[in-house]
């Protein structure tokens, strides 16, 4: 691995030796190669790793990701540049997960932005179109989402890169998708064989979107709070202070759920999730612009707006110059 | 003194005009009027040929056959700077299998990492996307029957526009080796939106772009810096020769001077492709 150290303090290739900005380090301009690290590349015994790997001059040359929805190998395609952010859909089957990542990519598609953020790429620009298929009536006609599918092996990774105007950091956001089944099995154990994908969303995501299905509500009534708030539960349990965002999807439908029902799925959600806030959601178009479409992005809004509250803040060093002790004063260099 | 040139990269799908655009400059070229001047005279120039006929007898010029689809190279002095205009494959065909299989072959890898400009050619089709949820309620809209559903759960084959080009630019981007950790400063990019006397709008060509593609200007905006971002109109062919007085036009005049461009700032059409490189 080359040592050295690069300009960019949000980068990690010192300690992983892969670029932030997924070049080869000699070609990054803020990569600083140490004299050592230098010697060594220009030495005889060994050739520079990355020299091998490179494609021949006159060689055809594609590229390391495909488009399609990334699994856990392909992450290293996003990590190796930041941390990214995993924002994760937590629901039951036909809660309107997929539907409410399809509608992120429609919005944008049809010009909607986001509020803090500026859309930048993505590596999974196919998985997005795969999810907003369902939304189009390409030939006027609708067709319903096709459901994730229920296997418990079955999950995938959209990916979006954000840049904040602000001070036009770049953010990496991935957002994981897996089957509502493996939801409801991992709600009842949480050590259930199938439940392994949904253990590794929930061990690793930064914020949740818990999906609060009004159809459901509607259709089953009472029936349908329970699975629901033992679903919440779970969610709760470890949450360590990440962020949820309670989101009531297909809000469409809101007005036929019963005033006892609704009453009852809002007081289970205070009880686990306290004051979180909450959203309604909705696919389908009532008012032009509709609020409850445009709230798909607004979600997603919220809860980067929280997660960039909730992160800590580096304290501030005293200055060097007070202190007399050369212990204290010593700042690595 | 032997100054670098100028390396404008052109790249655009197929039917995006880049042939006739190519020989109404071609023509300004042999004509010696206005600031660009022929360094080298090109090795091959067969398709702009064909093109030419066709314009000087007041015909549009006609797709450019698979086969044709070779590089061409332009060695210009712009005001006395040199400039070379590379053209990697004026039919489009190559850029729609870049999009679809995803690699570059050598020669567009060379090109695409030694140019300092690249000119997308973007055609904004008159006819509209399909409606999506966001522009009409699932109640207006009949259920296909269960077979086409099956078919669109399936492999997708048709993409989205602006998805298409923004997946081009980080391709490019991606065989360049350039980050967008940073806004990018080079190469420039400049999004030409051709055909522009067909889109009948009086918008500057930032905003028509907004209007049509705006992920793509979005994902342009974050990724280079504003000095190095434009978008311009182009009108290769000034307007459509489909009736006798336009053609009429094209066979008793100089059909070059017919073309313009519509600059970014002011939304001006401006008889004059050379301000598209400078």
């Amino acid at each position: 691995m080359p040592t050295g150290r690069c300009t960019n303090s949000a980068c990690v290739a010192a300690k992983t030796g892969l670029c932030f900005d997924n070049l080869t380090l000699e070609k990054c301009p803020r990569w600083v190669a140490t004299e050592m690290a230098q010697a060594k590349s220009a030495g005889p015994r060994k050739a520079p790793v990355t020299a091998s790997k490179r494609p021949r001059a006159g060689a055809i040359q594609g590229v390391d990701w495909t488009g399609d929805a990334l699994h856990l190998p392909d992450l290293e395609l996003v990590s190796r540049r930041s941390s990214p952010m995993l924002l994760a859909t937590v629901g039951e089957a036909a809660a309107g997960k997929s539907s409410f990542l399809g509608m992120l990519h429609t919005l944008l598609l049809r010009g909607h932005c986001l509020r803090d953020h500026t859309f930048a790429g993505s590596l999974t620009l196919l998985g997005w179109e795969k999810l907003a298929l369902a939304l189009r009536f390409p030939k006027g006609q609708a067709t319903d989402q096709p459901p994730t599918p229920a296997d418990p092996d079955y999950y995938r990774l959209l990916h979006w890169a954000l840049r904040r105007p602000d001070d036009g950091s770049l953010l990496d956001v991935l957002f994981p998708d897996a089957a509502g089944e493996v939801f409801s099995q991992w709600a009842v154990d949480e050590q259930d064989i199938n439940a392994e994908n949904v253990r590794w969303i929930y061990r690793h995501a930064d914020a949740f979107f818990f999906f609060v299905d009004c159809e459901a509500l509607a259709e089953q009534r009472g029936a349908a709070v329970a699975p629901l708030a033992d679903l919440a539960s779970r969610l709760a349990q470890g949450l360590r202070g990440r962020p949820v965002l309670v989101v009531w999807s297909k809000a469409d439908r809101l007005s036929d759920v019963r005033e006892g029902v609704r009453e009852r799925m809002v007081r289970q959600l205070t009880l686990v999730f306290g004051d979180a806030p909450q959203l309604y959601i909705s696919k389908e178009l009532d008012a032009q612009p509709d609020p409850k479409q445009l709230a798909n992005l607004q979600a997603v809004d919220d809860v980067l707006a929280r997660l960039a509250q909730w992160r800590p803040t580096v304290p501030e060093l005293d200055a060097i110059g007070h202190r007399t002790d050369l212990f204290l004063r010593y700042r690595g260099r | 003194m032997n100054q670098a040139a100028n390396r404008v990269l052109i790249i655009g799908k197929p039917g995006t005009s880049k042939t006739t655009f190519l020989a109404q400059l071609f023509e300004v070229l042999q004509l010696g009027r206005g600031r660009l001047r022929l360094r080298e005279t090109p090795a091959n120039t067969v398709a702009i040929e064909q093109a030419r006929r066709r314009l000087a007898s007041g015909k549009s010029t006609e797709s450019t056959p698979a086969a044709q689809n070779q590089t061409l190279r332009l060695s210009l002095l712009l005001a006395g700077q040199p400039l070379e205009l590379e053209f990697p494959d004026y039919g489009g065909e190559q850029v729609n299998a870049i999009i679809r299989e995803r690699q570059l072959g050598p020669e567009w890898i060379q090109m695409c990492r030694e140019s300092d400009e690249w000119l997308i050619f973007i055609r904004l089709h008159d006819h509209e996307e399909p409606h999506d949820v966001l522009t009409k309620a699932t109640m207006e809209v009949e259920l296909a029957p269960t077979q086409s559903a099956l078919e669109s759960a399936g492999e997708l084959t048709i993409f989205n526009e602006a998805v298409e080009l923004i997946e081009l630019l980080q391709l490019l981007l991606a065989v360049r080796e350039l980050g967008i950790q940073q806004p990018l400063r080079h190469p420039r990019l400049k999004l030409v939106l051709t055909l522009w006397d067909e889109l009948g709008t009086a918008d500057r060509p930032e905003q028509a772009l907004a209007a049509r593609l705006p992920l793509l200007l979005q994902f342009a905006r974050s990724n280079w810096i504003p000095e190095a971002l434009e978008v311009w109109g182009l009108s290769a062919q000034g307007f459509r020769l489909d009736t006798p007085e336009n053609q009429d036009k094209y066979q008793d005049g100089t059909p070059s001077e017919y073309a313009y461009v519509v600059t970014p700032k002011h939304g001006e059409q401006v008889h004059d492709l050379s301000l598209l490189f400078e």
